[in-house]
């Protein structure tokens, strides 16, 4: 019989190898200036009492996108090309009693426990990330603000700091609320917050985010709808002690009016949850970017939300907002002008909430381009300097680098001329920015070189499915229904699920300085029609004035035959070398799935490796690119394949389809992978 | 729905005088005992403390019964639920159960089965020894200085006090635990005050014994009494083991207040009911069934199981007080007010299986307040709480010998004379099928390696004289009632249903070191001559059922009179046996399911689940005074345990406890 208490944290071996391993990624990632190393702790002691944490050393991965840059890469480094394919199942996660679906939460490993959101009420739970077992779960009270959200599922993860020594995980509601929580207890945070006037509010560890806005609200209502509508899908970031929130509003798809607010970003104090801060997104008479809103649209139209997750350069302690377009999506008539800050990337000091620099990705986006990952920081070599650099990955399948510290261009980007819209009244920009470099990733604007040709009389037949649409070059725009020239519509390539989604966030090698994106052919079509026809069947329409004209529904092209229209790969992943912006190697996602393989017009032919269609979830570690997917018969697998040449390594089933993305962390010794499998989380792991 | 009037009135006056009561207890010492089950509430898992499972919501009844629809269903896979072995409380407008193995405690919206908190309890050796871990049954409740607080005992066997609102343990309640991430308030180790020697980690030593919990605990008049729960007395190899005592806690600080010792010590009552000093190392009695309390007396009634080990008790010879008794203890004192042994010097795994149900009744024109207790042994034992004193009489009768080497039984056990037996008890074979000839005569050929007898046949050990396999003893453990079948009673009528089951066992009874070795952590040191290598019952011939039918009822028993009123079968004939080719053309009664039947009993209606006849889990409505089915329900899923009905915001939900889930169900809004 032993007898022997459990020290807490002390007793199991593997704490120091934790410390050793601690130290030797430290080792490695000094030589390769990530901007996790170095002197990030410095800066983080600059606010006494307030760490970030450790990023993804040690086996952690503090944030949803692994460290502060969203590289979602791990050091860890016992899952290896050698032992891949002996990966199991170590333990599934139920999030049923939370009523979890979408599987959009990646979990963050921090000092021993998983923290993660499930569920439409956007629960924080707390696992053993041995078991999977549940340790707490935190619930927000019912609101009618919460219940009109159309973000509910969709948290992303949480975020997480150590105030005077304890640890804190902070999220983002649906109701929009943003609450403290002790990471240890799941209750929530003393002295942090306000009161909130619900009943059932906890009476600390709460701020009411609507309070910081300056619009009239109700604490249960929230905003009169015809005022506009917030949300959020993604967790905020902290950054030197400051909370920084984003916002996400109603998808600009389902919009049939002019008003909204606009989505600004707020700052606040993380121990105490005091108000800091507030950046403008639609800036206001006299700031920055002013003029580029005509017709007095800054008065009353919004959105520009920020609803893809944020990134931070904690040592610069800078903060980098990716934005949506303005109210509304595919048509902007009543909104000339190239609309600043949308769709666009916003470098913030987090201290003040000043403007660092920004780059407008679209002008007067009517495409849907909302920017809908979160970018990437990296710390580069070009011409012989360390460059430290962020780039975003789009819809529009440009990678858009910059500078981080200045916003300069890492490679020119070109204001090019681009066509008009025939749409009355939509006053298009005469130009968008295109990178010279690095390529497009994915296909841009539509030709009939782009569709389906292995037989002659397919790429007829998706020719003549094409023949009701007009197609163009990228930043074709949309054109309405009853247009002069006989169309039914437009069909614009990359539409809004080509190129990188939210569902497919990128990720990048800081020790290389590669970035492996991944993203799939999909071109749109939708039909554009006098505003009041779609307000006639929305239930509850956000803003007071019927736009001129507004999307009716979505239209799409099928190609032929049950095939799709275009040629493959149907979703790739695409290594680029961003030092020198040269793509290095891609590669079809999965396997060809069985219904191209098997199609009986295709019998007998050599078909390459298509690719599933889907993007590819993908977790970078020091020796592995992991991303899961589905083989040819459908199975759910989890690939590995070589960084360096994408060749592949091996695969191993899994148990569950994979949604958005996935998650690597080492616990007492063991490397698990977390898979974000719907409403299950599934983690692999080497045999014990 | 016929009603006697009388009844009826007898139904408010009695409330009444219990909810004066409780408003007294409150204004008294600011802490106030649960109400029960008035407006719609349901605080104790058994309804209220009474354990009557009874609610006078009464939205639900026979006209509208089959308009019954799925409200929502909640799913505990996050918390890994599996048994289905706890019934929710409905306490001022929020769900309370436990679920899964953890045993944690959930809250839950009534309306929409949303999780509201949840709370774990960090691990520990001791919990992942436990072979009670998804078997919590419910929570209990009290207010403290108008603060509502859910109590719950562990597998682990700690006390945690919890802040019913916000799920956070109770500030000011209990002691530190020295384990890493446990909280630093609102628990209680209750190991500490056994008396044995214990590491907070580990527990206490296999060698000694081990203690657990099935039930939660139940407060009365601001006390908490804690039973608990051994290993299972049928995979115990050895004869040592601590006692399973009650302890009392204070409500609002968790302060030990007292021990109630199963095993009575040197110059205690019962101790000369022990020889061979066995009082010194063996244990066992525990008191896993739910507990139920009279709150106005300030009396608990305690069930408690047999002593170690189940089947054979050569080395404790006597009567073995308080093992398969009823105790009532005063809870300010923990002092025995009374006891009665069901059963002496138990060896047939007789353990008391459920809460003793509390009625007031009319018995002889003079107003008695009773428990009853029902068992797998099919007797409704029925006493005054107050006294003790048997309502009825309960004769001590002649009862076989043993045949086991060292085993020595007690020459008479007691048995009540009224209510009559609501179940098989014994065997002969009048009792097998006899649906034809030939199936009767292989039920006979079956029965025929097994010695069988009345009530109380003993065990017998494989190497027996008579060349039989073994001794087939009815009822056997899973026969009569048992946990997943607690009795509901009607406060106003002083009606009790039982549900029950045939059922006999057989044990293949060899020495002890035979299953010591198959045991992977045996408790104790010393292994017992004999024990059960191997369970446990016998099929019947083609794949019928051994006995006659019913197979499993619901017996309703007048308590005012003992006289039973009516019995149905449960649920309906299985599709087995009505399209048995044996049985072709012939008119099959009713048999019942086999199964026991998880009921709620409100103002209108018996409700129970069961399955029909082709396996679909339903809810079915009967009517209280007469059995007649008044109908029946689809449901998602098969029942398991308990169920229970509320009222929340005007609406009448009934609560199935189906395995993993909570299927709840109510009437379209």
């Amino acid at each position: 019989m032993k007898h022997a208490i459990a020290a807490p944290g002390l007793s199991r071996p593997a704490t120091l190898v934790a410390i050793l391993a601690t130290a030797l990624v430290t080792a490695v990632l000094s030589s390769a200036c990530s901007p996790e190393s170095g002197s990030r702790a410095t800066s983080a002691d600059s606010v006494e009492g307030i760490t970030e944490g450790p990023g993804t050393r040690g086996g952690q991965w503090q944030y949803l996108g692994g460290d502060s840059a969203h590289t979602r890469y791990s050091p860890a480094a016992q899952i290896d090309a050698s032992n891949f394919e002996e990966l199991e199942e170590a333990w599934i996660w139920d999030g049923a009693s939370f009523a979890a679906q979408s599987g959009r939460s990646t979990p963050s490993y921090i000092n021993g426990k998983l923290y993660t959101v499930a569920g439409p009420r956007r629960y924080v739970v707390a696992l053993d990330p041995a078991t999977g077992e549940l340790l707490w779960s935190y619930r927000e009270p019912n609101t009618a603000r919460w219940e009109y959200s159309m973000r509910q599922d969709y948290g992303k993860g949480v975020a997480y700091a150590e105030v005077d020594g304890r640890g804190v995980i902070y999220i983002v509601s649906p109701a929009f609320f943003l609450t403290a929580l002790d990471a240890e207890t799941g209750q929530p945070l003393e002295g942090f917050g306000k009161p909130v006037p619900v009943e059932g509010f906890p009476r600390t560890g709460v701020v009411d985010l609507l309070a910081d806005l300056g619009h009239e609200y109700d604490a249960y209502e929230g905003l009169p709808l015809e005022k506009g509508y917030i949300t959020a899908s993604s967790p905020p970031i902290v950054v030197n002690g400051v909370i920084v929130v984003g916002n996400s509003a109603e998808q600009g798809y389902n919009q049939s009016r002019i008003e909204n607010i606009p989505g600004d970003i707020l700052g606040y104090d993380a121990r105490t949850g005091k108000f800091l801060w507030k950046f403008n997104v639609l800036p206001q008479p006299g700031e920055f970017g002013h003029d580029t809103w005509e017709n007095d649209a800054w008065r009353w139209t919004g959105d520009i939300s920020s609803w893809a997750p944020l990134s931070a350069d904690q040592d610069r302690g800078i903060v980098y907002v990716p934005t949506n377009g303005a109210t509304m999506d595919f048509y902007g008539g009543f909104r000339p002008g190239d609309n600043l800050f949308s769709t666009s990337l916003i470098a913030l000091d987090a201290r003040t909430g000043e403007r660092t620099w920004h780059y407008q990705l679209v002008h007067h986006d009517i495409w849907n381009y909302d920017t809908p990952t979160a970018p990437v920081l990296m710390d580069l070599q070009i011409g012989g300097e360390t460059v430290p650099a962020v780039a975003q990955a789009t819809k529009q399948s440009f990678v858009y680098a910059f500078n981080r510290v200045t916003g300069e261009p890492l490679w020119p980007i070109e204001e090019r001329a681009v066509p008009k819209s025939l749409v009355p009244g939509e006053k298009l920009s005469e130009t968008q920015p295109f990178p010279t470099r690095p390529a497009p990733y994915e296909m841009q604007g539509l030709t009939h070189d782009d569709l389906v040709d292995f037989t002659p009389e397919l790429r007829q037949a998706a020719i003549d499915n094409l023949e009701e649409y007009q197609i163009g070059p990228l930043f074709h725009p949309p054109l309405h229904r009853d247009n002069d020239l006989g169309f039914k519509a437009a069909y614009w390539c990359a539409g809004d699920s080509g190129g990188s989604n939210i569902d497919g966030p990128s990720a990048a090698d800081p020790e290389s300085g590669i970035l492996y994106v991944t993203s799939k052919k999909g071109c749109t079509s939708r039909i554009i029609a006098p505003g009041a026809e779609r307000d006639a069947i929305l239930e509850a329409p956000t803003g007071t004035t019927i736009s001129d004209y507004a999307v009716l529904r979505a239209d799409g092209v099928r190609g032929p035959d049950d095939l799709p229209l275009f040629k493959p790969p149907y979703s790739r992943i695409t290594a680029i070398d961003m030092n020198t912006g040269e793509h290095l190697w891609w590669i079809p996602v999965g396997e060809t799935p069985a219904q191209v393989l098997s199609h009986p017009d295709l019998e007998g032919m050599d078909i390459p490796d298509t690719g599933t269609g889907r993007l590819a979830p993908m977790t970078l570690t020091k020796t592995l690119l992991m991303y899961a997917s589905e083989a040819s018969d459908g199975t759910p697998h989890l690939f590995a394949v070589d960084k360096r040449t994408g060749e592949s390594i091996g695969k191993v089933e899994v148990s569950g389809q994979t949604r958005y993305g996935t998650m690597t962390y080492v616990h007492d010794g063991r490397q698990y992978v977390v898979l974000q499998t719907g409403p299950t989380l599934t983690a692999v792991a080497l045999p014990e | 729905m016929k009603y006697r009037s009388v009844a009826t009135t007898r139904c408010s006056h009695g409330l009444a005088v219990v909810f004066v009561a409780v408003m007294i207890l409150t204004g008294a010492v600011s802490l106030a005992a649960s109400p029960g089950t008035e407006n719609g509430e349901w605080h104790y898992l058994g309804g209220d403390s009474a354990h009557t499972r009874y609610s006078p919501a009464d939205q639900i009844d026979a006209s509208n019964f089959g308009d019954l629809e799925e409200a929502w269903v909640w799913d505990g896979a996050s918390f890994n639920a599996q048994s289905g072995r706890s019934t929710p409380s409905y306490i001022n407008g929020k769900l309370y159960t436990v679920a899964g193995p953890r045993r944690h405690v959930v809250a839950i919206d009534p309306a929409s089965g949303e999780t509201l908190w949840s709370y774990r309890e960090p691990n520990t050796a001791r919990w992942e020894y436990s072979m009670r871990q998804d078997y919590g049954k419910g929570v209990a409740y009290a207010e403290i200085d108008g603060r509502g607080v859910i109590y719950i005992i562990s597998p682990a066997f700690f006390l945690t006090a919890l802040d019913a609102e916000t799920g956070r343990p109770l500030e000011g309640f209990g002691k530190p635990v020295p384990i890493d991430g446990f909280p630093k308030t609102g628990v209680v180790d209750l190991l500490a005050d056994l008396g044995h020697e214990y590491d907070p980690y580990d527990g206490i030593s296999l060698e000694k014994g081990y203690i657990t919990s099935s039930s939660p605990p139940i407060v009365v008049n601001g006390v908490i009494v804690v039973g608990n729960s051994a290993e299972q007395g049928y995979n115990q190899s050895r004869v040592e083991n601590i006692p399973g005592d009650i302890l009392g806690y204070d409500a609002k600080t968790g302060e030990f207040l007292w021990k109630f010792k199963v095993l009575p010590g040197p110059g205690e009552v019962g101790h000369e009911t022990w020889e061979n000093d066995a009082w010194k190392w063996t244990g066992d009695i525990s008191s896993w069934a739910p507990l139920s309390a009279d709150q106005e007396r300030g009396l608990v009634y305690i069930p408690t199981n047999g002593a170690t080990l189940d089947f054979y008790g050569g080395f404790r010879p006597g009567d073995n007080l308080f093992s398969t008794s009823l105790i009532a203890l005063d809870v300010k004192t923990g002092k025995r007010a009374w006891h009665f042994q069901l059963v002496h010097h138990d060896i047939w795994n007789y353990d008391t299986p459920t809460a003793p149900v509390l009625l007031d009744v009319n018995v002889d024109g003079k107003q008695v307040p009773i428990v009853v207790q029902v068992t797998k042994q099919s007797f409704a034992y029925t006493f005054n709480r107050e006294t003790g004193e048997p309502v009825w009489p309960i004769e001590e009768r002649p009862v076989p010998a043993s045949k086991i080497p060292g085993e020595r039984l007690s020459e008479t056990q007691p048995f009540p004379t009224r209510p009559a037996p609501y179940d098989n008890q014994g065997l002969t074979h009048d009792d097998l099928i006899d649906f034809t000839p030939g199936l009767r005569q292989a039920a006979i050929e079956i029965v025929s390696d097994y010695a069988i007898g009345p009530l109380f046949n003993p065990p017998l050990h494989r190497d027996n004289d008579e060349g039989l396999k073994g001794s087939l003893w009815c009822p056997g453990d899973i026969g009569g009632v048992n946990i997943d079948g607690p009795p509901v009673a009607d406060p106003a009528s002083g009606i009790l249903y039982v549900t029950s089951r045939k059922h006999c066992s057989t044990r293949v009874m060899a020495p002890g070191a035979e299953r010591d070795a198959r045991i992977d952590k045996p408790t104790g040191t010393t292994i017992a001559d004999y024990a059960v290598l191997t369970g446990f019952g016998v099929r019947g011939p083609d794949d019928l059922n051994l006995f006659k039918p019913p197979y499993s009822r619901i017996t309703a028993i007048d308590m005012n009179t003992g006289e039973h009123l009516w019995y149905i079968p449960v649920g309906e004939t299985p599709e087995i046996v009505l399209n048995h080719p044996q049985l072709k053309d012939m008119d099959i009664p009713n048999t019942g399911t086999g199964t026991a039947a998880p009921m709620v009993i409100t103002k209108n209606l018996l409700m129970y689940a069961a399955d029909a006849s082709d396996g679909t889990p339903h809810l079915y409505a009967v009517d209280k005074s007469s059995g007649r089915q008044l109908g029946k329900v689809e449901v998602p899923d098969e029942s398991s345990y308990g169920m229970m009905t509320y009222v929340h915001d005007g609406r009448q939900y009934v609560i199935l406890q189906t395995g993993s889930k909570l299927t709840t169900m109510a009437l379209p809004e």
